[in-house]
């Protein structure tokens, strides 16, 4: 069994193998981004900003407007920004418990989807069967917490 | 990852979306797109690199199947083999990349990857991601046992979509 242990099986093989995964990973992560950013400035944005109909729409899911950016940012990547925006969101803007709980759950089972699912897609894995449990069981959480809060809040009203 | 707690802002040198900026800056974007990919992508080489070698090494050795004879009981449950366990085990307690860097190694088929990558896209990396959501005064214990236990039940779910029973 001794010959088991070249230089070659040590050191070349395992040495090859792990760059060629960096390699194949540099090829998502580093488009990924770009897109990303792309997608972060689109003026798009701006009138979001302006006009508050998207603010409507996230008020009506039980979210506060400041919960936009990320949970934008988390859904798509949670390498670089993820984690830190979420911190500094909830810090800046004082996040209400209702919506710390909710951001809090959704992001929990369904962050970094795009890119989570890139990586096990270039190594073999099927998408669809990665991606979409996931967004299901995140809405589903998510739908079943936003009753129960919504309940809790007709009761302390009604008592 | 370690740098999750400072600020993204002054660490990447980008900004949150916002009615700040007049235009599309799409130039600026593409760039600080290409600057973080690259940064990110040294950070992920530094994690992969030794677990690549570590499963290369184990592989060499009787370890891996005797780990694997050891969790075969209990990665039967979504239909995978032992080893599966070691890439679980290491998703949730390292990253992602450091799973993926133990799982290429082991020569996993299409469904077993897939389930892996499932699985470990519900939970994974609950130490660090734990003490983030801490942090961000989330109910952050709360919310790691509920991604584990959903990451088994639709884990489990799905295998038999994907094993035909």
């Amino acid at each position: 069994m001794a010959s088991m242990f070249t230089f070659h099986s040590l050191f070349l093989h395992p040495l090859f193998g792990a760059l060629k995964l960096s390699l194949r990973l540099l090829l998502i992560v580093v488009p990924l981004l770009v897109v990303f950013e792309l997608i972060r400035a689109l003026p798009f944005w701006k009138r979001l900003g302006n006009t508050g109909k998207m603010q409507v729409h996230v008020r009506k899911m039980g979210l506060s407007p400041h919960t936009l950016v990320p949970l934008f940012t988390g859904i798509f990547l949670g390498i670089a920004y993820g984690a830190g925006v979420i911190i500094k969101i909830s810090r800046e803007k004082a996040l209400g418990r209702a919506d710390l709980w909710l951001l809090g759950l959704f992001l929990a089972t369904c962050h970094a989807v795009v890119e989570d699912t890139l990586i096990f897609v270039v190594v073999g894995g099927m998408g669809r069967w990665i991606i979409l449990p996931r967004i299901l069981l995140a809405c589903l959480l998510s739908f079943s917490l936003l009753i129960i809060l919504k309940q809790q809040k007709t009761k302390q009203i009604s008592s | 990852m370690k740098e999750a707690s400072s600020n993204p802002q002054d660490e990447l040198g980008v900004s949150l979306p916002g009615p700040n900026k007049e235009g599309f800056l799409w130039k600026e974007a593409m760039a600080t797109g290409l600057k973080s990919g690259l940064f990110t992508t040294l950070k992920l080489v530094r994690v992969i690199i030794p677990f690549y070698f570590l499963i290369e090494w184990l592989k060499l050795t009787p370890v891996l199947g005797w780990l694997g004879h050891l969790l075969a009981p209990v990665m039967k449950i979504w239909g995978l083999p032992g080893e599966a366990g070691v890439v679980l085990v290491t998703g949730n307690l390292v990253n992602m990349y450091a799973a993926i860097a133990v799982m290429i190694p082991l020569h996993m088929s299409v469904v077993q990857i897939t389930l892996i990558g499932l699985m470990l896209g519900i939970s994974h990396n609950i130490i660090v991601e734990t003490a983030v959501l801490k942090e961000a005064k989330a109910p952050a214990l709360r919310l790691a046992f509920l991604r584990l236990i959903s990451s088994g039940l639709v884990g489990w779910i799905v295998s038999k979509f994907l094993m035909g029973n």
